[in-house]
C-alpha cells in the first residue's frame, strides 16, 4: 500500500527550499482553539505552521502557504517548493494535487 | 469591529491591535499574529510607517508642523486594506498537478516595501487593476505617494517606477502594462545625503 509522507515531512521539505522563509498554518488551524491555545501555552509557533495534507478518495491534496524572501524570484521559489512537495510522493501515477500560495514576500 | 471595518484584517485582527503589539516589541509573542501572513505584512508596513513618522515629526517640527493625524490615519487604513489576501495571482508551472499563486496582499505589501526604499517617497496607497487572475492579461499598477517637498518630482517618480517595475518583474508573473504614480501629498523629511 502506498505510504504518503507526513505533514511534518512535507513541511520540512518546503523549509529546505532556498528562499522559502516561512510556512504558515492553514486558516482552519488558527480557528481551532485547542490547537492554538496549546501553541500559545508552549510558545510553539512551529506546531501551528505546517503544510496541510488531505488524503481523500481522489488522491492526496497538499496545500502550502509560504513566505519567501527576495534572494530569488518569488515564482522560482514557489515552483521549487511545489516540486519539493511532489518529490516526496513515491508513486508518480497516484493522483496528487499540490497547491502553493505565496502569502508574504519579505 | 467587523470584517468590513477598514482597519480590520480578514483574520480579525485590527491595525490598532497590531500597533499596540508592535509598541510592546512583539512581546509576548502571539502565535495568532506571528503565524498570520496578513498580520506580518501589516506589521512590516507599520514598522516602515513608524520609522518614517518619527523622522517626519522631528523634521516637520522645524519646518512644516506636525504631520496630519488624518493623513496618517488614511495610510493606516490603506495598510489594513492592502494586506488582505485578495486575489490569487497565478504562477505558471508545467506540471498539471501543481497550482501556484501569489496573493494580491503579498504583492501589495511588496509594493509598499519597495516604495519605502526610494528616497523621498512614501507610499500612500496602491492598487492592482485589471484581470490579474488570468495569466498574460494586461495589468496596471496604480500607486499614490507622498513626496518630499525638496525632491524634484520627476526623478523621484521615475526612480519609484523603475524600482517597482524591477521588483514586480522579478517576484510576479503579471503582465504589467503601466505603473501609474500619483503624488497626493508632500512631506518634509530630509533627503538621505543631508541626514548623514
Amino acid at each position: 500500500m502506498r505510504q504518503n509522507p507526513t505533514e511534518e515531512e512535507l513541511t520540512a521539505a518546503v523549509r529546505e527550499v532556498p528562499g522559502a522563509t516561512d510556512v504558515y498554518p492553514p486558516p482552519t488551524v488558527l480557528a481551532d482553539p485547542p490547537e492554538t491555545l496549546g501553541a500559545l501555552l508552549h510558545r510553539d509557533l512551529g506546531a501551528l505552521s505546517k503544510v496541510d495534507l488531505h488524503d481523500g478518495p481522489d488522491g492526496a491534496e497538499v496545500t502550502a502557504r509560504i513566505g519567501v524572501d527576495r534572494s530569488q524570484g518569488a515564482p522560482a521559489t514557489a515552483r521549487a517548493a511545489a516540486e519539493a512537495i511532489a518529490a516526496r510522493f513515491d508513486d508518480d501515477d497516484a493522483p496528487l494535487r499540490v497547491i502553493v500560495r505565496v502569502t508574504r514576500i519579505s | 469591529m467587523t470584517a468590513s471595518d477598514p482597519r480590520t484584517l480578514t483574520c480579525g485582527k485590527t491595525i490598532d491591535e497590531l500597533s499596540d503589539y508592535l509598541a510592546r516589541d512583539r512581546r509576548p509573542p502571539d502565535p495568532s499574529i506571528e503565524t498570520c501572513p496578513e498580520c506580518l505584512n501589516a506589521l512590516s508596513g507599520l514598522e516602515d510607517l513608524s520609522a518614517w513618522s518619527r523622522e517626519l515629526i522631528e523634521d516637520d517640527g522645524r519646518q512644516l508642523g506636525a504631520p496630519s493625524a488624518e493623513w496618517l490615519r488614511g495610510i493606516l487604513d490603506s495598510i489594513a486594506l492592502e494586506v488582505r489576501s485578495g486575489r490569487d495571482l497565478p504562477v505558471r508551472h508545467p506540471d498539471p498537478r501543481v497550482t501556484i499563486a501569489i496573493t494580491e496582499g503579498a504583492v501589495r505589501s511588496l509594493i509598499r516595501s519597495v516604495g519605502g526604499t526610494v528616497p523621498g517617497v512614501v507610499i500612500a496607497g496602491c492598487r492592482i487593476e485589471g484581470d490579474a487572475e488570468t495569466p498574460g492579461a494586461p495589468v496596471r499598477v496604480a500607486v499614490t505617494v507622498s513626496l518630499d517637498w525638496r525632491m524634484s518630482a520627476a526623478p523621484a517618480i521615475a526612480g519609484l517606477r523603475d524600482a517597482l517595475g524591477a521588483a514586480l518583474a522579478e517576484h510576479t508573473e503579471l503582465e504589467i502594462v503601466d505603473i501609474g504614480v500619483t503624488v497626493v501629498d508632500v512631506h518634509g523629511s530630509a533627503p538621505e545625503e543631508e541626514q548623514s
